[in-house]
């Protein structure tokens, strides 16, 4: 009783759309069943109500393609080849990809089916397959479908790019896998972005042309690459050249040390517990304004500083070397990258 | 001298691991990274004034440090030091001190540094062991000399937490230091003034001030990454 009312809650509170769909369902098992039975005159009205423009209930593509297949094999049992040929080509252009089971149905279904199949021209690309890809050892494969014999083109192409690569460019009959290594013109790995599948088809037995494309997404996958070292700064570059300003400068900041550690061993230091620490202070400050006279002498004279130009050399090509060092570890990086591939909204003829 | 008690510190063997570590570090994949180790030698002057005068005791610490600097902005060092300080003040007795700390820095600008550290130091005697837990903040100016490989360096810093087991903590604690650093490829040679300096309030047995200045001698080795200016 429980599940009863639990079942009858959900049913209404399911959507109308769902409901409909269930319907048609519904009355889509009961017409196989009959089928797979053999009351084909019992199945017939079911599968005629459903394709009806009058059937009330939301019907989706697959049902309809289904119901049309049935309807075309009931008719074949029942001697009515024309229109049942009507129908089996009505299921075939709605999708490229219907075929019958030659287990489940007659000689004479399958080869009125071969016939509607060469009547009708349709070509067709199923929705492309989330995968995860390595470019190195393994391939994206598409599916694509004609009905009959025709020289078909299948090209992909990022999406706004009119440069396209060629997968397949031949003549081909029913299904077929077309592999594509992750590459574009030029070697290229395809960068992340939308692309189009797109699949042309002239038919060799009709005068007829069709085409239908579909899109997905292609994102990276790799490693996380390593920043270049920046440029070197001016502050991290030596001066070329000694001038006296510099020296100047030099000089007051050594004098700056020498006056910071009096300070710090005079005013900051506790006078009351005497002044022995000073002559620590005195010895740093020393060496501190002797090290700024000896730089303020240095640059009396201007001139170039050959160790420093040679020095800053050395250390620009330092940075080089880590910088090509960084890019091949980061060109290792690239080459591992997985594409990771997913369907995208979208889909056109 | 062992902060914990485990036993006497060798700090010249820290400072050894320190430098062999860098000496296997691979410099591939590191680029960002500066590795250092510094051997350092202070001389230590230690002044105690407990209300019966001047207590004072010196001697050399030895010290060993380990640093590690991110993207030349980011800096983390470990510090152990330990020595002997021997007093000639008639009834005061030597001492020994050891002390572990770690620090790390943030340079805002390439002049400027700015520091926050914590150390925990001991003194001992043979009748009593007193241990200090010291916590501050900083910052450090230095200062390229164009026309040679010195830098000058002036620091000063706030003592805002010194915890030492029986003494309230102390009205004053500052630390103030200068010096110069010379640089020649991966190895930089310095010498450095430093005070630190306590004053701990009256609580009815007399005021106790304390200081320590040092002259300290360090030697630093970088591996790894972008160097200071002058290399």
């Amino acid at each position: 009783m429980r599940r009863l009312a639990l079942g009858l809650a959900l049913a209404v509170a399911a959507p109308p759309a769902v409901r409909a769909q269930t319907e048609t369902a519904d009355l889509l098992r009961q017409a196989q069943e009959l089928y797979e039975r053999l009351e084909i005159e019992r199945a017939l009205p079911l599968l005629r109500q459903i394709v009806s423009p009058s059937w009330p209930h939301e019907i989706t593509k697959e049902q309809r393609v289904q119901a049309y297949t049935y309807l075309g094999a009931s008719l074949v049992l029942t001697g009515v080849r024309d229109s049942a040929l009507l129908y089996f080509r009505g299921a075939i252009e709605r999708d490229p990809f219907t075929d019958l089971d030659a287990r489940r149905f007659t000689p004479a279904q399958l080869a009125l089916f071969r016939q509607a199949r060469r009547l009708t021209f349709a070509v067709a690309v199923r929705p492309v397959a989330a995968a995860r890809v390595d470019p190195r050892t393994e391939r994206a494969t598409f599916t694509v479908v004609t009905t009959h014999v025709a020289s078909v083109r299948v090209e992909l192409r990022p999406a706004g790019d009119q440069t396209a690569v060629v997968l397949f460019h031949d003549v081909n009959d029913g299904l077929r896998e077309v592999p594509w290594d992750g590459l574009l013109p030029g070697g290229h790995l395809a960068p992340p972005g939308r692309y189009a599948l797109a699949v042309v088809g002239r038919s060799q037995l009709v005068s007829r042309s069709d085409s239908m494309q579909v899109y997905f997404t292609v994102a990276h996958e790799a490693p996380p690459l390593e920043d270049t070292l920046p440029e070197l700064a001016p502050d991290q570059l030596l001066p070329e050249r000694l001038n006296a300003s510099a020296g100047r400068k030099d000089l007051l900041k050594g004098l700056g040390v020498a006056v910071g550690a009096l300070v710090a061993s005079s005013v900051a230091a506790n006078s009351d517990l005497g002044r022995d620490g000073r002559v620590l202070a005195i010895a740093v400050g020393g060496m501190a304004g002797i090290a700024g006279v000896s730089a303020l002498l240095n640059a009396r004279h201007e001139r170039d500083l050959p160790a420093s130009v040679a020095e800053n050399a050395r250390r620009r090509t330092a940075r080089l070397a880590a910088n090509a060092t960084i890019a091949r570890r980061n060109a290792e990086k690239v080459a591992q990258t997985v594409l990771v591939i997913l369907p995208a909204a979208g889909v056109g003829p | 001298m062992n902060p914990g008690g485990g036993g006497p510190t060798t700090p010249s063997a820290v400072a050894g691991r320190v430098l062999l570590c860098l000496s296997l570090a691979p410099a591939a994949g590191i680029a960002q990274i500066t590795l250092s180790g510094t051997a350092a030698a202070s001389l230590v002057v230690h002044q105690v004034n407990i209300g019966y005068g001047v207590e004072e005791s010196s001697g050399l610490l030895l010290a060993g440090e380990g640093g590690v600097t991110f993207r030349s902005r980011l800096g983390l060092t470990i510090r152990a030091a330990g020595g002997s300080l021997s007093t000639s003040t008639v009834g005061a007795e030597n001492r020994d001190v050891g002390e572990v700390g770690i620090e790390a820095s943030v340079s805002p600008a390439r002049w400027l540094a700015l520091r926050a550290s914590a150390t925990s130091r001991t003194y001992s005697t043979a009748i009593a062991r007193q241990r200090w837990t010291i916590v501050g903040v900083g910052a450090e100016a230095r200062l390229d000399f164009a026309t040679s490989p010195v830098r000058a360096v002036l620091r000063s810093g706030l003592l805002p937490v010194v915890t030492v087991k029986g003494l309230p903590e102390p009205d004053v604690a500052l630390t103030a230091g200068a010096g110069i650093e010379y640089c020649t490829g991966s190895v930089i040679g310095g010498l450095f003034y430093g005070l630190e300096r306590y004053d701990f309030p009256d609580v009815g047995t007399g005021r106790r001030l304390e200081q320590v200045s040092t002259l300290t001698f360090r030697f630093t080795v970088q591996r790894g990454g972008r160097r200071g200016t002058h290399q």
